[in-house]
Parts: C-alpha cells; structure tokens; sequence
C-alpha cells in the first residue's frame, strides 16, 4: 500500500515477560516454565528461581538485541514483571518475522497493536 | 526506568497518557473554559460574554455585517488569541510544531469567519445552506483542486476539535436530559449496531470470505462508531494495517455521502428535528461528520445526535472491544497464544472526552438548579449562552478541517468486496435509524428540546 494512502499509524508493542506471565489461551506456555516463589520456600528454591531468571533474562536480552539491530526506532521500558519495546516504524509482520528467524517463538513474547488515525481523519 | 536512544516512538501508557492524547485534552481545554467562565462570573467579570462573538443571523445587507466585524474586532481578536493559546499548549504537548499550527490556525480562524458570515445570511438560510454545509463544500474543493503545503496538515486536528466541543455541549445539556434520554438511546443504537455489525460481518465472512479479522473491523467501523471503533477493535483484534486502513477510508467516504445525504432527506421530507438529530446519532459513522449534519438543522438536532452519538454509541467502544478481542483470541488465534484480554481493556478503551461531556453537564446542572432564580438566569445568560457560542466556533473550525482532509485521491483503493460488505451494512443501518428515530421512538425524540 502506498504510504500516501495509509489512514492509520500502527504501533507494535512486544512484552517479554520474565515474571508473572499473563494467562495464556493455551493455558501452559510450552516454551516456559515460569518458576515463581510461594510461601513456603527454601534456600534450593532460590536457586531454582536464579536460574529461571537468568536464563529467561539472557533471551529477553538476546531478542531485544535482535530486534534493535532490524531497526532503530524503539521505545523500550522496564515494567513490572516485563520489557516492554514499542515501534511506530516497523511493521508487526516484520517483527515476528525476525524474531522467527533467529530461533524465537511466539510463545516467548507477546505482541499488542495500537492504532490511532492519521493526522485530521475524521 | 526508559533507555536514553534516540528514538521517535514515545513509550506509551502511565500517567503521561494524560497529556499525550488528543482524548484527554479535549476534557481539559473543554472542561477549562467551563471552569474559567464560572469563576469569570462569580467575580463579576464579562469577558467570556465578550469573546463569544455571534454573528447575527438572516442578514441581507453586508454593510450590517460589516458595522457589526468593525464593532467587535477586538473582540474577535481576543477569541482568536484565546483559542491560539489553548489549542497551542496542548498541540506543543502533543510534540508538534508550534509555529506551523499557529499559522495554520490563524488561517482556519480567519476562514471561520468568512463560513460563519456566510452560514448567517438569509441567503443561506433560504436554501439551506448552512454554515456546516458551507464550511465542508468551501474545504472539500480547496483540498482536492489544490495541493495544501506540509505544515498546514498541523492545525487540521478535526478530532480535537470536535472532542472540545462536544465537552463544552456537555455544559449546555441539562444533565436530567442525558439520564432521561440515556436508555432510550442505549437502546436503539445498541438494537441498530448489532444488527449492522452482525451484517457487515456475515455478508464479509460467510458471502465474501473476507478474513474474520478484516471484517470484523470493518463492522465495527460501520456499526459502532466510526474511525475510532475500526481503530479500536482493529487493535483488539491484531488486524493488518492495510485492513484498518480500509476500514477507515470506507467509513470517510460514507460519512461524507451521509453528512450531505442525511440532512437533505430530513429537510425534504419534513422530518421534525428532533427525530432528525436522532437519525443522525443513529446513522452517521463519524462524530465529526455527524455534528455537521446535525449542526445543518438545528439546536434541537444537535442535542438530540449527540445524545444518540455520544451516550447511545461511542462510550460503549470498551465493552465491544473486550468482547472482541475475547473472541479473536478464543476463536480465530486457535494456532497462536495470545494472551487474554483484561477487563482493564474496557477503560483503557473508553473515549475520555465523554467523561469531560459528563462533568460539563453535572456541573451546570448542580450550579443552576441549586441558584436562586435571578442566580440560574444569570447562569444561563452569561455563562451557557457564551459557552454556546464557544462550542459552535469549535464546530465551525471542525466543519471547515473535514473539508480540508476529505483529500478522495489519498484514501486507500478499497476493492470491491470491503466496499460491498460495508455498504450491506449501510442498507440495514439507515433504514433501521429511521424506522426507531421517526417511528418507534419518533415521539420521544420529539420531546427531547
């Protein structure tokens, strides 16, 4: 489509959640196995915990530098339980498409659109 | 915490929202002038009643009118200077260019005048050729015989017009009118919108084997409430861009056919204004486009469209979006994991101009009916009146940019079957309005003054 033509501005926002994921439609995310902390825990539990988070905070790390080396314009931002990297210049397919390529699945972040219209549209 | 990278794409949410959005700032100029023409008043001062410049109506000889802008050039220049400097503070917070709306306002403001003028003629008023349809043909044939530089597009923000007129409407309401009128509206815009999106997207899908996504947003666009519902469940529902896109030049074209359209038919076949305003609410898809054609009747039709539009349509856009998006991702995501939508996607979507219309009114209310009689006249002589005036400015500056960015040779070649999908919808939705506006409820909506 001819950009002239567009009536709408996309914004892709990417979460790569290392805490608390949100309910997913398939009930388990088959990728992740989130490890969180109960009432009842000990000294192993912690570990277990460190170790979850390193290595889910190293492949956040990993897409986040993929993603910022397809394209510069990103907004990223540290929020509870996730990252949060949002772009009006790069489209969603072409998001996904690099995350695929390097090895990432969907089930490793979750995508959210925001349009808004174009200046002066009714 | 936020990175430090040079970067165009602001991050979004939190409190900032507040003043990064036409929506809430639409509220705070709106419910601003409210609150600064009380306080005006309470101390005595006239300025408000000063500024709101109302030309004076069936005129037939310009050396009048001429009298009349001599008389009050300073205190168009004082509207003018008001209206700059609000509209400024929130288009600078919003990151755009100060200097380019300034000038590009100054020229909407001056044009306005010229539409005002001629709207107030008898001229005019013989051939009903009110300020609305003036302003929008006058636009319409600038924006499409002549190519408009860059940096006026900065002060074309029809949206933020309209939302700060509507809040101020929302001062000039009873609000005992809105809950009275709220469930009759409800109902008839929920009755029509369902059956139209429910059309729009069966004719899509099953007929015309369109993506749900796509047509589903297209329905939206014509059954809830225009650009912003194709823009919400667009976003609800993770549609493609080129579809949204779609969405939204059908839903430009059709309120254009309609904003001419509807009013000529009401006019021509004496349907009273009241119902007509209705109609309007009912059938017209975009806010904007709806003022114009409501503004082409009456005052009574305005009311009764903006209590159809606003309270009847838009501010349901939430719920229809959660509900939406529910589906999409329940439904049509069955080989992908997305996650559900909360219920915080209801407020996140509701538009807040609404909320702005809400207090306007509760204000107004409570002020004039808890005054002594003389208090409640003055209210309404020099407060109401004046707002009146300053929202039928905010609507003339709104007209005039409709006209200015119906550009027919920008909007997206659509293809036939959105179009014919979309117009399904439009053969339910207006027949619909007019049976529940004139008919059905044809007599409620006549009492609604």
């Amino acid at each position: 489509m001819n950009i002239n033509n567009e009536t709408c501005v996309q914004r892709v926002i990417i979460q790569f959640y290392h805490q608390n994921f949100p309910k997913l439609k398939n009930k388990e995310n088959k990728l992740i196995t989130e490890v969180t902390l109960g009432k009842d825990i000990g000294p192993e539990d912690i570990r277990l915990w460190k170790n979850y988070l390193t290595e889910r905070l190293e492949r956040i790390a990993q897409m986040m530098e993929v993603l910022l080396e397809a394209h510069e314009d990103w907004a990223i931002t540290g929020r509870k339980g996730f990252v949060q990297m949002e772009t009006q210049s790069f489209e969603v397919n072409k998001v996904i498409n690099v995350l695929s390529s390097h090895g990432f699945h969907k089930d490793e972040y979750i995508i959210k659109l925001e349009y808004t219209r174009k200046w002066g549209v009714l | 915490m936020s990175t430090n990278m040079k970067t165009q794409t602001r991050p979004s949410g939190g409190l900032g929202d507040l003043f990064k959005k036409e929506d809430y700032w639409a509220v705070w100029l709106g419910l601003g002038i409210v609150v600064v023409a009380l306080l005006l008043w309470t101390s005595g001062n006239t300025f408000i009643k000063s500024i709101a410049v109302n030309f004076p109506g069936n005129w037939t000889d310009f050396s009048k009118i001429a009298a009349f802008l001599s008389a009050n050039l300073m205190n168009l220049f004082l509207l003018w200077l008001v209206f700059t400097v609000i509209f400024t503070v929130a288009i600078k917070t919003l990151g755009h260019k100060v200097g380019e709306f300034i000038l590009g306002f100054t020229i909407i403001f001056i044009a306005s005048i010229v539409i005002y003028i001629l709207g107030a003629s008898k001229f005019s008023n013989h051939y009903n050729l009110e300020a609305p349809l003036w302003a929008l043909v006058i636009g319409m044939i600038i924006a499409n015989l002549f190519k408009l530089p860059e940096w006026f597009n900065t002060s074309l923000r029809t949206e933020f017009y309209v939302k700060t007129g509507i809040v101020l409407l929302g001062a000039t309401l009873p609000f005992t009118m809105i809950v009275q009128a709220g469930p009759a509206a409800f109902l008839q815009a929920t009755v029509i919108a369902v059956s139209t999106y429910l059309t729009i997207y069966f004719v899509g899908t099953r007929v015309l084997k369109l993506d749900h996504r796509f047509a589903a947003t297209l329905a939206a666009g014509g059954s809830i409430c225009g650009v912003s519902a194709s823009i919400a469940i667009g976003s609800a529902v993770k549609s493609e861009k080129q579809h949204v896109s779609v969405a939204i030049s059908l839903v430009v074209v059709w309120a254009i056919v309609m904003v001419i359209g509807l009013p000529f038919v009401i006019k021509a076949f004496g349907i009273p204004d009241g119902p007509g305003g209705a109609w309007i609410g009912t059938s017209e898809f975009a806010d904007a486009a709806g003022m114009a054609a409501a503004a082409a009747i009456s005052e009574q039709a305005i009311r009764t469209f903006t209590l159809m539009k606003v309270v009847g349509r838009d501010m349901w856009i939430g719920i229809w979006c959660f509900i939406m998006a529910l589906i999409s991702v329940t439904k049509w995501e069955k080989d992908e994991s997305g996650a559900k939508p909360q219920a915080g996607e209801i407020w996140y979507r509701f538009p807040k101009f609404v909320i702005g219309f809400f207090i306007a009114s509760i204000l107004l209310t409570i002020i004039v009916a808890t005054s002594n009689p003389h208090a409640a006249a003055s209210v309404t002589a020099d407060v109401i009146n004046p707002i009146k005036v300053l929202r039928s400015w905010a609507f003339i500056f709104t007209f005039l940019c409709i006209g200015l960015t119906t550009r027919f040779r920008d909007l997206t070649s659509v293809g036939w079957k959105p179009f014919a999908a979309f117009t399904a919808g439009v053969c339910v939705n207006v027949p619909l309005g007019f049976i529940f506006s004139t008919i059905i409820l044809g007599g409620f909506w006549q009492l609604v003054k």
